[in-house]
């Protein structure tokens, strides 16, 4: 009796436990994701984490968003969301129709009013500073009625529109204008945001996951997956049990290199390459290691920070880091920015050439200890690398081997994230290895590599007026071309401020029973109401 | 209540405020700027991160930080997290308290009962096959690592055999509104292998300690004695020489006693359970001073009471050491 009891209590565990009962549509069903971020504020305004990002893109849209060919100097090439239309009135003013079938998730339709209130918010500094600063050719934000907004800029430039549209998400002024900015994060709507995106919002155990709904009467169309469930798992290595287990069907974070080789048994799996914004490169400090008053004794020499760059075979770094994923970058251009085909050939690998270049620069070993001295200094340097990145915990030593062939000795100082980060402000480093998220906007290269940036993003403290004037050509051109951006980036490269490595794409696993799979660099779930399910290949949590 | 037994609470009092002093100077000296992380990753003025040091008192002299730490601690307040900021550090911890309670329970019960149980079968087969495969196996077991051991049994029975999840503490999928027996089933199926890796790992202690205690004590006169008064062995092993083992039981529950809520950190991350010990890695990482505090308050804490409690054990067990 008792032997039959346990085997009863057995089976019971062993038993998958019944998700649910109701039937949907054949091509409907529900997706889990991984997320290694938690998206504890999915809110606009309290963004900045990829987690967040990804929830506050499926509640929160936009006026419109940049078009298939991610370009976004041309208005002609948005596709329209909240804004049904738009017309220009003249070179600085923009006029948008809202959609009239738009409602906030609690019904009220979103209106005119809720555009000039976040764009208030967005703009004030001490909300979103970042923001604030993409924004600062924007003079005015009116309503003409309750669906048309008016936009006034103090500028005439090709990214009008797209900072008009795509930098904010809109938020819904008749329940949160009366909260004051200080309070926000801490307020009731952060906790249960109501959005006007395709899901809405279910609930959120933190520390473990966020589930969201379709909302059924979303206006350009009910989503066919009907639960999206947000997986909070901060280890790779129980992420990727978690796709092999059938757990969870997405997961972004996948190690470029033996990521695919640990799903290439499960056909059940696919991995698509997600273009991204992501550039990773080493970044030279113009300063004086922690002292920003002097610059640096060894790299401030443009001549010595090439021969550096050709040093780096960045070949042979994107295949033992980022496999199949890696584009090499010439510049900080990710592979997914419209002007990646503008950007000219950096310094090639030579390492020979880098050797007589030193050389030239009266870089000798005298002593004949392996490294290139200079009137009695080493050519001794050190490597800031995070410990939380994986792949440049994987380039460090590379780069440190192949800088050693020409008589560099590189120290590489391996940190925790907050102490890395911390120095890396500070400017207490010689050499970083940085890996940046970029703005799909060409024009985001101002926060970290020209003059003005020095007080933010730019820590290595690269200055050339030449290269800002340069940029602000291209930004602001009289007329629209190529020209002037291949010259702001061929102006940068002879500065030489970083050797740009790689654009990787994202490594994206995701189950196969999945179909309409667009990923957008931007958003990758931004479409996610666009997928369905195969109704052949149907699990039971689709059901 | 008995002076030795005030005496002695509040030893652990002091001991308790003497790890937590530490604890608070050791994180204010050690490297990293709680706040840098904001900086630049996400869009935080100067004047925000000004307001931020203001809020949290980093801006302060660190006597000030702890005179405001300590009467935060006196009217329970533990402040804000950083990382996890605007959520209060006690409703962090009180979220995370229940899944580590739940699985060092698990792994304390398994521990002391198949643990024990296991050595006094041992101790009694002196020996025999049993007993040598016994050895073998707990000595196998006590030189895995757990992490290790977790990924073997995940590959295995999850990935390989499909028998039990891989990782979580519940199905994500699971309706909001599903029973309770339901929710019951779904979390012990979730609680099986990550029990099962702390468990092999660590009760081969509990046999080892168990099996030498009660071997030694067979050997003392009053077994003899009692076995040579006719009692069933049965009854001299369970009603006088178990009895005996009890003090180095104690002592060894007193040192296991704080992984229920001290939690850890790598047996929670390869299941990715939603633990205190997960908790304290990411305050780490991040720096998150309130938070970090916290999880180190509540682990020293569970420290200094496993011991008293020992201590009134072994009193409450053993008459020669208990107090006048």
């Amino acid at each position: 009796m008792v032997p039959q009891r346990l085997l009863v209590v057995a089976l019971l565990l062993l038993a998958p436990v019944s998700a649910t009962a109701r039937q949907r549509p054949p091509d409907h069903g529900s997706i889990v994701i991984i997320l290694g971020t938690e998206p504890s504020t999915p809110i606009p305004t309290l963004l900045g984490s990829s987690g967040n990002d990804a929830v506050s893109d499926l509640l929160f849209l936009r006026l419109a968003r940049p078009g298939r060919g991610r370009g976004t100097a041309d208005e002609k090439t948005f596709e329209p969301q909240l804004a049904r239309s738009w017309t220009r009135r003249d070179s600085l003013t923009l006029a948008f129709d809202l959609d009239p079938r738009a409602r906030w998730h609690d019904g009220v339709p979103v209106t005119a009013r809720d555009v000039v209130f976040s764009f208030q918010r967005m703009r004030d500094t001490l909300v979103d500073p970042q923001r604030a600063l993409l924004l600062r050719y924007l003079t005015t934000v009116t309503a003409e009625n309750d669906h048309r907004v008016v936009m006034r800029f103090r500028r005439v430039y090709p990214e009008q529109f797209y900072d008009a549209t795509f930098q904010v998400q809109l938020l819904p002024a008749h329940l949160v204008d009366t909260i004051p900015p200080a309070r926000f994060a801490g307020s009731a709507f952060v906790q249960h945001p109501v959005g006007n995106g395709p899901y809405r919002w279910v609930r959120r155990e933190p520390g473990r996951q966020l589930e969201l709904a379709a909302d059924s009467g979303f206006f350009l169309g009910a989503p066919k997956l009907d639960r999206v469930v947000f997986l909070l798992v901060r280890d790779p290595e129980a992420a990727l049990n978690l796709l092999l287990d059938g757990t969870a069907d997405v997961y972004e974070g996948l190690a470029p290199v033996s990521g695919p080789l640990r799903l290439a048994a499960t056909p059940a799996m696919r991995i698509l390459a997600a273009p991204s914004f992501g550039v990773s490169y080493v970044l030279f400090n113009q300063r004086a290691y922690g002292d920003r008053s002097r610059p640096h004794p060894i790299l401030a020499d443009p001549e010595l920070r090439r021969a550096l760059a050709m040093a780096i075979d960045r070949e042979t770094l994107l295949r033992s880091t980022y496999g199949a994923f890696g584009r090499p970058a010439e510049a900080p251009v990710a592979q997914a920015h419209w002007t990646r085909g503008m950007v000219p050939k950096g310094p090639s690998y030579d390492p020979a050439g880098a050797r007589a270049l030193l050389a030239r620069r009266g870089w000798i070993d005298r002593d004949g200890d392996g490294v290139l001295d200079k009137e009695g200094v080493p050519l001794a340097l050190r490597l800031n690398v995070p410990t939380s990145s994986a792949p440049r915990i994987t380039m460090a030593p590379q780069i440190q081997e192949q800088l050693r062939r020409i008589g560099v000795r590189l120290e590489i100082v391996r940190l925790d994230f907050p102490v890395w980060r911390e120095r890396r402000i500070k400017g207490e480093f010689d050499l970083d290895l940085a890996a940046a998220t970029m703005d799909p906007s060409p024009s985001g290269i101002v926060q970290s590599w020209t003059c003005a940036g020095r007080s933010g993003s730019n820590v290595a403290q690269y200055c050339d007026p030449a290269v800002d004037s340069l940029l602000d050509r291209a930004m602001f051109p009289s007329r629209p071309g190529e020209t002037e951006w291949r010259a702001a980036y061929a102006a940068l490269q002879r500065d030489v401020p970083a050797i740009f490595i790689a654009s990787p794409a994202v490594p994206f696993a995701i189950h196969t029973r999945f179909r309409n799979v667009t990923l957008r660099p931007e958003s990758l779930y931004a479409d996610l109401w666009l997928w369905s399910v195969d109704p052949g290949r149907r699990i039971a949590r689709d059901r | 209540m008995s002076p030795w037994l005030v005496r002695r609470a509040l030893q652990a009092a002091a001991t308790f405020a003497v790890a937590i002093l530490l604890l608070f100077v050791l994180m204010r000296v050690a490297p990293g700027d709680p706040l840098a992380r904001l900086n630049g990753d996400r869009a935080v003025s100067e004047q925000e991160i000004a307001r931020l040091r203001a809020r949290y008192g980093l801006d302060q002299p660190i006597l000030a930080q702890l005179r405001t730490f300590l009467s935060g601690v006196a009217r329970g307040d533990l402040g804000v997290s950083i990382e996890h900021y605007p959520e209060r550090v006690t409703a962090l911890l009180a979220s995370r308290l229940p899944a580590t309670l739940l699985l060092g329970g698990a792994v304390l019960l398994l521990n002391f009962t198949l643990g024990v149980w296991l050595g006094v079968r041992q101790a009694v087969r002196r020996g025999s096959r049993f007993d040598r495969w016994m050895t073998r196996l707990a000595l196998a077991g006590y030189a895995t690592p757990s992490f290790w051991l977790g990924l073997v049994l995940v590959a295995f029975v999850s990935l390989r055999w499909h028998l039990l999840p891989a990782a979580q503490m519940t199905d994500p999928l699971l309706p909001a509104d599903a029973s309770v027996p339901t929710r019951a089933v779904d979390v012990l199926r979730h609680l099986i292998l990550p029990v099962l890796t702390l468990s092999l790992t660590s009760i081969a202690i509990t046999m080892r300690h168990q099996r030498a205690a009660l071997l030694a004590t067979f050997r003392l006169d009053y077994v003899t004695a009692a076995r040579a008064r006719g009692l069933s062995e049965r009854h001299v092993l369970w009603g006088h020489a178990w009895r005996t083992t009890l003090v180095p039981m104690l002592t060894l529950l007193g040192l296991w006693l704080p992984i229920l809520v001290s939690g850890s950190v790598f047996v929670e991350s390869v299941f990715n359970w939603p633990g205190l010990g997960s908790l304290a890695a990411e305050a780490i990482g991040a720096r998150d001073y309130p938070l970090l505090l916290g999880t180190a308050m509540l682990g020293a804490g569970a420290v200094v009471v496993a011991g008293l409690l020992a201590d009134i054990g072994y009193a409450l067990v053993d008459p020669r050491v208990r107090p006048s």
